[in-house]
């Protein structure tokens, strides 16, 4: 079926013949479903970028009107309910899946050179995720949004000298306020999502020239260039 | 030897498959339990929410450094797993760094496992 998608699309867009050698590349034998951990997560983090974008049709950030917003998402809107649900769900499935690839990469040994920064790119990742949850979870602007906020906000003030400074900038002031949600929505809707697809890019763009290592005989790249960067390694 | 597998479509093709079980296990979570709407901020009364799952083992550690040792648990032990997890690479360097490296993040995964079970199971 993909098959289908891409030669349809290939014979229009031309998919293929720039990335030939990428995509014909052989791959190791041994490739198990653990190798698949990454795929799911980015599908994973698919999912909540286009649902978030669907919410964002109809939440309103302000601390008037947001808790209605949600009320009006969950019961007006056609399956807003369970688009917001899968929102909501895709976050903990990817979080779940970001360590699960992790913990892959890790047993496979595929952090060593020349991989080192496209673990950190991928360790990135993990932390934009978790700053998303933060910062979406006060969104609704319920009583649990706001005192969760409020408590991890807090935690920055436990810093010395700079602790009060640093809640402030958090919170964009003395407590969690309307300010405070704008901040919030600015960050989960537009400064995150866009560190994550660059982070994202850069990771894609490592694996497209290191290669995918250890899933090889003697964990080594079937090609035999185990661990030469320069693009002929298997994946 | 057996049959060369190649990226497209044969690895392809199974990522594509497992992002629709990833598509099918968020949808199906959703309509088993989907988002309930919550209540009104109450500004006055002190009330004290439990995090996200994945921030349980935070909310528990804060627990074991009260007063002015707040910071170990709420900013020092959260920025070091983080950190030593972003230079795991500079740590598994060499002959020995793998098995070092290994000791660290297991030791990292086991204490935000344990933590968090540990909040899951205590009111």
């Amino acid at each position: 079926m993909l098959n289908f998608i891409l030669n349809w699309l290939d014979r229009r867009f031309g998919i293929k013949k720039p990335h030939g050698e990428f995509l014909t590349r052989i791959t190791p034998d041994r490739l198990s479903f653990p190798y698949c951990f990454g795929g799911m997560a980015f599908t994973a983090f698919l999912i909540s970028a286009a649902t978030g974008l669907m919410l964002s049709l109809y939440y309103v950030p302000s601390g008037k009107e947001a808790l209605g917003s949600i009320a009006q998402i969950n019961k007006r809107v056609w399956l807003g309910w369970l688009v917001r649900g899968v929102h909501k769900w895709s976050a903990s499935i990817l979080i779940v899946l970001i360590t699960l690839h992790a913990m892959r990469v890790f047993i496979s040994k595929a952090y060593r050179p020349p991989r080192e920064l496209n673990w950190m790119a991928g360790s990135l990742t993990l932390f934009i995720t978790l700053a998303s949850g933060f910062t979406g979870y006060l969104l609704p602007w319920d009583q649990k949004a706001y005192w969760a906020t409020t408590v991890g906000t807090s935690m920055a003030g436990t810093v010395p000298y700079a602790g009060g400074a640093l809640v402030k900038l958090l919170r964009g002031g003395r407590s969690v306020s309307g300010a405070t949600l704008t901040r919030f929505y600015s960050m989960h809707t537009l400064w995150l999502p866009f560190m994550m697809a660059l982070v994202l890019w850069a990771h894609f763009h490592m694996i497209k020239k290191q290669g995918l290592r250890g899933a090889g005989p003697n964990g080594t790249s079937p090609n035999g260039s185990g661990n030469a960067a320069g693009g002929n390694g298997a994946l | 030897m057996a049959k060369k597998r190649s990226l497209y479509p044969d690895y392809m093709d199974k990522v594509f498959m497992a992002g629709f079980i990833v598509f099918e296990a968020a949808l199906a979570a959703a309509l088993l339990y989907p988002a309930p709407i919550g209540q009104k901020i109450d500004f006055v009364a002190q009330y004290q929410p439990r995090p996200e799952w994945y921030f349980l083992w935070i909310y528990r550690l804060l627990r074991y450094f009260p007063g002015g040792l707040a910071v170990i648990g709420a900013v020092v032990i959260p920025v070091g797993f983080g950190l030593l997890i972003f230079f795991i690479p500079c740590i598994g360097r060499g002959g020995n760094g793998h098995v070092k490296a290994s000791i660290i993040g297991a030791g990292i995964l086991a204490a935000v496992i344990a933590l968090t079970l540990v909040a899951v199971f205590t009111v």
